[in-house]
């Protein structure tokens, strides 16, 4: 129980209350003396008059004084506490939610997080003299800031210094964290107190299902989405880059996706625009419904061969940090494919995989930007298929076992897998194996009789892109391909996928499936002479390739590599022996990787932006391992840009909350509502008591004036 | 002889004796010189009237030219003249020594000190006794009345010589002079009568009673009337009242009203008792006051006529 004050300065101004005093002094010390001659006549009319005039003096003087004691304390807010502070004595954990939902800025620019911290200060600073206290931070991955500790000024600096990560929220994981530390204390007061916008993002149900809290503590949730100006208005989700079929063509494409939040406006003319090498490359507009995305290509040509960086970007709003994701691209890439022989044959002709091969590289020169690699089935599981961007059964009987689902991990992953049958294929294996591949099964081996009609493509020019070249004679060529022998196909229940190429008589010739971020084909004959004449056509060439290069279209997402901000690099895709991997952030500092380890693995990336992989050769560097060595060359770039998710302004509300964490005590507490009494917890503010008191003190005084 | 009777060895004291002396002379030969009748007849220049010769009467005053035409003996009558005694009580209190600060003009003290002269003067200079008693709680100084001429300088000695201090006690003093007086007198008190003690009217009446003529001169400063001081100021008392720490602004009607209270209450007692009572300011000049006091004395002396 004491009187506080929010605003202690003032209390400086309590000087000023001697300066009546000081005044009184001064006209004190110039007193004069005089020997006169009627004192006692003095004496008896002092006595005489009402009037009291020395006694009134200083009581004037000390009014004074209190008036303008009371005002410098009203100044100071002071607040009467009953409680010593908010929080028993006892072990308190605060959760600060330091995601990046928290960068939201108010109406003057301040971040939610600042106005997060200086709570949290203020909290540790009105904890009980012999009180513990922990931090934990709720961005995941959740970490514990400050360990249990009674110091108050612990964490103070560094706090002052951060600010918010790019990270999202996890404040099941943040719950869970404190009530871990909580567990083993003994203490009778216990709480826990957490700063967050109340992100819907942060409060994922299952992090909570599989969490067990202790019911007897007391859970605090501040609430400061209220300090924000607005909601999150708009934010881009995904960029991505590409290349026309990665033809070399120097146009590049970059495909925004920006999201609007607002649940009512809708926005118009939102202007998009793509930076790359500092300089804005283009602009455009994008036109987004209320709590919908839309997307936009614009493209721009890039003189340089090397990395394209840069990024794309959308009007700022209360949130900044997600109205400008990056992309780092590398354009020109050859296609490495790898096709695997079902029937190899010492006689190289004979081979499934022969007119593949030639058809892919014909002059094995690169001049086609594929390049393929043959395997047989023993050796496809030594293969690392991250190395290839397409991958080409040929006539394949079985798959090593448990292959099928590193072929789908790979397809899901933006590879393409192109399948073509033939006698060593096995309907049975087929349709009981690769069933998460294809979206058809096999059904019947279709075989011309010899006098009969074979089948013919039907070829329209315009129902695919792949085909759209296929014109005059090059048309007339296709249409005269002899197929002998075809499967049928059955569709799988619930399969979706395309035909973009019939036999005449209306049979599907070639599937497409979408799985992923890539895609899967088939073609229902062989892929060499076996069942038809088309690879020894001309126009086998280009169908195969423009085929092989579509399909690959799914390579960018892996070859443009965007992580999450928090999310790790393991996946190096590049050969690491004997080099050091040093990772360039996009603030310039170098970090160097262990890669004694087999997989190393980079876990800080934790600002936007576009990262350099750099190797080093580790023999020559051995003697400067601190320090990026000059001939490290650039091995490869990723983009790190903030997890969208955490974007969405939606807040969860309170009755949410308490299912969430049902049984526990729990209460909500708005973080303006905290700022604008901060009294609210145990105090009662004297600011207008003080005031009028000083009122008061001056309506005293002037009665004693005019009554002089 | 005692040591006030060595007066004219000291430089300082002469010094002051004979401004004291030149103020006076000034003062008294500016203004009508004239006798004053006294009520006793008796041998004098101034005819009266005849009465018949009886036993026991004067031979020498037998008008023998009236004896010559009428056969009868008259004795002639005069006027009797002069012979006044007159005392003069002079308050040496502290009050007395009061000097308004800042203001050059003629202090209360030295102002008392020039009536008191220059009624010694005139008194001498007709031929009167005149004697001075200095007091305050107590006879100081006691100078008998005389009329010879060179008693003037005894007693502008004693005015030049005297001390203030110490607090004021008229009764007292007037009771041990009384025995002192002459019968049928004059007493001049002049004095501030600033004391807390109602005293005053006592003296007076002891006075009266022993058929004196009195006369009391108030002498006040302009300050003690008005009180025109300003700010914080401590009234140190120049008698032994306790000093007191004040605005006097506070308390200035206050204290006017108390002053002039205690001014009518003495002319009230003053006028019951047949006492002549004068207030002097010393701002008034002193001639003032004497031809107040002749004018008195003529008109007196047709009262009594």
């Amino acid at each position: 129980m004491g009187l506080n004050f929010l605003s202690p300065l003032f209390l400086y101004g309590l000087l000023g209350a001697a300066l009546p005093v000081l005044i009184h002094l001064l006209t004190r010390r110039q007193k004069k003396k005089i020997y006169f001659s009627a004192v006692y006549l003095l004496s008896k009319s002092q006595k005489r008059s009402v009037k009291r005039s020395k006694p009134n003096r200083i009581l004037l003087m000390l009014l004074r004084c209190l008036a303008l004691a009371f005002f410098c304390m009203a100044l100071a807010q002071p607040i009467w506490s009953f409680e010593t502070g908010a929080i028993a004595e006892g072990k308190t954990v605060f959760i600060l939610d330091n995601s990046f939902s928290m960068r939201t800025k108010d109406g003057n620019g301040k971040t939610l997080y600042r106005h997060a911290v200086e709570i949290l200060f203020e909290q540790i600073e009105r904890l009980p003299a012999n009180s513990e206290y922990a931090i934990v931070a709720a961005s995941s991955p959740v970490r514990v800031l400050q360990a249990m500790t009674s110091d108050k000024s612990a964490r103070k600096k560094f706090l002052k210094a951060s600010s918010s990560t790019y990270y999202s929220t996890d404040m099941g994981a943040a719950l869970q964290e404190a009530f871990e530390l909580l567990k083993n204390e003994n203490d009778k007061s216990k709480g826990i107190m957490a700063l967050t916008d109340m992100d819907l993002n942060g409060w994922k149900a299952e992090a909570f299902s599989e969490t067990s809290f202790d019911k007897d503590i007391p859970v605090q949730i501040i609430d400061f989405s209220r300090l924000a100006k607005n909601g999150n208005q708009s934010a881009l989700v995904d960029v991505s880059v590409s290349q026309e079929f990665l033809t070399g063509s120097r146009i590049l494409r970059v495909k925004s996706k920006a999201m609007n939040y607002s649940v009512t406006r809708e926005l118009d003319d939102l202007k998009l625009e793509i930076f790359s090498g500092d300089q804005k490359q283009t602009e455009g507009l994008l036109k987004i419904a209320p709590r919908a995305d839309a997307e936009r290509i614009l493209t721009y040509p890039n003189a340089d061969t090397g990395w394209a960086t840069g990024w794309a970007q959308i009007p700022d709003d209360s949130q900044t940090a997600d109205n400008r994701r990056y992309f780092a691209y590398k354009p020109d890439l050859s296609l490495q494919v790898l096709v695997v022989d079902g029937d190899p044959r010492t006689v190289q002709h004979e081979s499934e995989s022969f007119y593949v091969e030639r058809a892919l590289d014909p002059f094995a020169s690169g001049a086609s930007q594929i390049s393929p690699s043959i395997s047989t089935l023993a050796e496809l599981p030594q293969k690392n298929l991250k190395e290839y961007s397409a991958i080409i059964l040929c006539n394949i009987r079985e798959l090593p076992f448990g292959f099928e689902s590193e072929l789908k991990q790979f397809v899901m992953q933006g590879g393409a897998l192109f399948a073509g049958l033939g006698d060593q294929t096995d309907p049975k294996y087929f349709n009981a194996k690769l069933g998460n591949l294809f979206p058809v099964q096999l059904d019947r081996l279709l075989k011309v009789e010899t006098g009969t009609e074979s089948y013919r493509l039907k070829i329209d020019p315009e129902s695919h892109k792949v085909m759209q070249i296929f014109k005059g004679q090059a048309l007339r060529e296709m249409q005269n391909i002899r197929f002998n022998s075809i499967f049928t196909l059955i569709s799988r229940p619930e399969a979706s996928y395309t035909v973009p190429l019939e036999f005449t008589d209306g049979k599907p010739a070639l599937i497409e499936n979408r799985l992923g971020e890539g895609k899967t084909f088939l073609f229902v004959s062989s892929l060499d002479r076996d069942w038809n004449d088309f690879p020894i056509q001309p126009t086998f060439l280009p169908w195969l390739q423009r085929w092989i290069k579509y399909s690959a279209m799914g390579l960018d997402a892996m070859t443009q590599r965007n992580l999450l901000a928090g999310e790790a690099l393991s996946d190096w895709n590049i050969d690491l022996d004997g080099k050091d991997i040093w990772i360039k952030k996009p603030n310039g500092k170098a970090i160097s990787l262990k890669t004694e380890k087999d997989s190393p693995v980079f876990k800080e990336t934790d600002e936007p932006g576009n990262y350099e992989i750099l190797l080093a050769s580790a023999a020559k560097n051995q003697a400067n391992k601190e320090r990026l060595s000059e001939e490290a060359e650039l091995a490869g770039m990723f983009s790190v840009n903030p997890d969208p998710a955490e974007s969405d302004p939606q807040k969860i509300s309170s009755k949410e909350i308490f299912s969430l964490l049902e049984g526990q005590a729990a209460e909500i507490v708005s973080a303006d509502q905290l700022q604008a009494s901060k009294a609210q917890q145990g105090g009662t503010p004297l600011t207008i008591p003080f005031l009028m008191a000083m009122a008061g003190v001056f309506l005293a005084e002037g009665f004693i004036l005019r009554n002089e | 002889m005692s040591e006030s009777e060595t007066f004219e060895y000291d430089p300082e004291t002469l010094a002051q004796i004979s401004a004291l002396k030149i103020r006076a002379v000034n003062l008294v030969d500016g203004l009508l010189t004239g006798g004053h009748r006294s009520r006793h007849k008796g041998s004098s220049v101034e005819f009266a009237e005849y009465k018949e010769y009886t036993h026991g009467d004067e031979i020498r005053h037998i008008d023998w030219k009236v004896v010559g035409k009428t056969d009868k003996y008259q004795v002639k009558q005069f006027e009797q003249t002069t012979n006044l005694k007159c005392s003069i009580l002079f308050d040496a209190s502290g009050s007395m020594a009061y000097e308004s600060p800042g203001k050059p003009a003629l202090s209360k003290l030295e102002y008392a000190k020039t009536l008191a002269a220059s009624f010694s003067f005139l008194f001498l200079k007709q031929f009167d006794a005149v004697g001075l008693t200095i007091f305050n709680d107590r006879m100081l100084h006691h100078i008998p009345p005389r009329s010879k001429p060179s008693h003037f300088q005894h007693i502008l000695h004693s005015l030049a010589t005297m001390q203030t201090g110490g607090p004021t006690q008229i009764e007292k003093t007037v009771s041990s002079l009384a025995e002192r007086l002459p019968n049928r007198g004059m007493v001049i008190l002049i004095s501030d009568l600033l004391t807390s003690d109602e005293q005053l009217p006592k003296a007076l009446k002891l006075l009266s009673s022993r058929g004196l003529e009195v006369m009391l001169l108030q002498v006040l400063d302009p300050d003690e009337l008005e009180l025109p001081f300003e700010g914080d100021i401590v009234f140190e008392s120049l008698e032994n009242d306790p000093s007191v720490n004040l605005d006097p602004r506070d308390i200035q009607s206050a204290y006017q009203a108390e002053i002039q209270e205690q001014i009518k209450r003495h002319r009230d007692t003053c006028k019951n008792l047949g006492v002549d009572y004068e207030l002097l300011e010393t701002s008034a000049p002193p001639g003032q006051a004497l031809s107040y006091f002749l004018l008195k004395r003529k008109s007196g002396a047709q009262r009594w006529a």
